[in-house]
């Protein structure tokens, strides 16, 4: 794995933990000789580390609610009780 | 022993949401509220991404509830019962998108800056360090949200599922009947075009 195109498939399970030992230890190494490639997987590892630091959506409550009711509503239709 | 109690527990999960959905099967409500309590804020974030308004997202997150209730008898416990109201999600939205025409990424090879190994910093390569350091939060949240929003759909599905809702790979691809390998080569296409959207993005930031 010495090309830098040839990391390139791998990069996902190396940077969510998932790549089998022996490749990991291929990919590290080659990553030690290359700032290209090391800069390529910290932006991609900071990727998703800002995604998940920016993920947060409140349900709104009146459409929680609303959502209540849609649901009561077509229960009582389908098995006639609640 | 505490992988042990681990795995004690999610059984003991598995076996609480066998007999919810037993219950709920038979007409009980309060059984299916219990089922659905822990999705609903997950399922209304999931559809905010993948809407294309807010009207569109609030339309889908009821739908996909209103769906469960009315296909509950048939759920057959072949997924969790998340991984099935996931699907029924997924599956609304692509009734409603599936058919607009959008232009698709570039290759794995083409998301890959060319360069030879071991020379000088690529100039289309940035340490986002820097530029981050100078972003408000809010500001680079605004710009993300932007970036997801602009990637097509069949990549955006595993790349929330697998990212926002923190699924295994093989629940996500079970949940868009998608083979393993597949779902990896477009949540990692995702990733890159996104990698690729922020840095030309911090890239302006710093010129300016």
């Amino acid at each position: 794995m010495s090309r830098c195109s040839e990391i390139a498939q791998q990069l996902s399970d190396y940077i969510d933990g998932e790549l089998d030992q022996e490749l990991c230890a291929e990919l590290e190494k080659h990553l030690a000789g290359c700032n290209n490639c090391r800069l390529m997987v910290d932006n991609l590892r900071l990727t998703v580390t800002l995604c998940k630091d920016g993920s947060c959506d409140d349900l709104p409550e009146a459409l929680q609610q609303k959502l209540n009711d849609k649901l009561a509503e077509r229960w009582k239709k389908k098995f006639g009780r609640l | 022993m505490e992988k042990k109690k681990n795995q004690k527990s999610s059984k003991s999960i598995q076996i609480d949401e066998k007999k919810l959905i037993e219950r709920a099967q038979s007409g009980d409500f309060v059984a299916f509220n219990t089922l659905i309590g822990d999705y609903q804020g997950k399922i209304y974030g999931l559809a905010l991404k993948l809407a294309k308004n807010k009207e569109d997202a609030e339309d889908i997150f009821q739908e996909t509830f209103l769906k469960a209730i009315d296909n509950i008898q048939q759920f057959r416990a072949e997924s969790s019962f998340g991984t099935w109201l996931y699907t029924i999600a997924v599956n609304i939205v692509r009734a409603r998108y599936g058919r607009s025409r959008e232009k698709d990424l570039l290759s794995l090879e083409e998301y890959f800056p060319v360069h030879q190994h071991g020379e000088e910093a690529d100039s289309s390569l940035l340490d986002w360090r820097d530029p981050l350091s100078k972003l408000t939060d809010a500001e680079v949240r605004q710009k993300l949200d932007t970036a997801i929003k602009a990637l097509p759909l069949k990549y955006r599905m595993p790349f929330l599922l697998r990212y926002f809702e923190e699924m295994p790979i093989k629940e996500v691809a079970k949940t868009l009947g998608l083979s393993e390998a597949a779902t990896k080569s477009r949540i990692l296409r995702a990733r890159l075009a996104l990698r690729q959207d922020l840095n030309e993005y911090f890239k302006e930031r710093i010129v300016s």
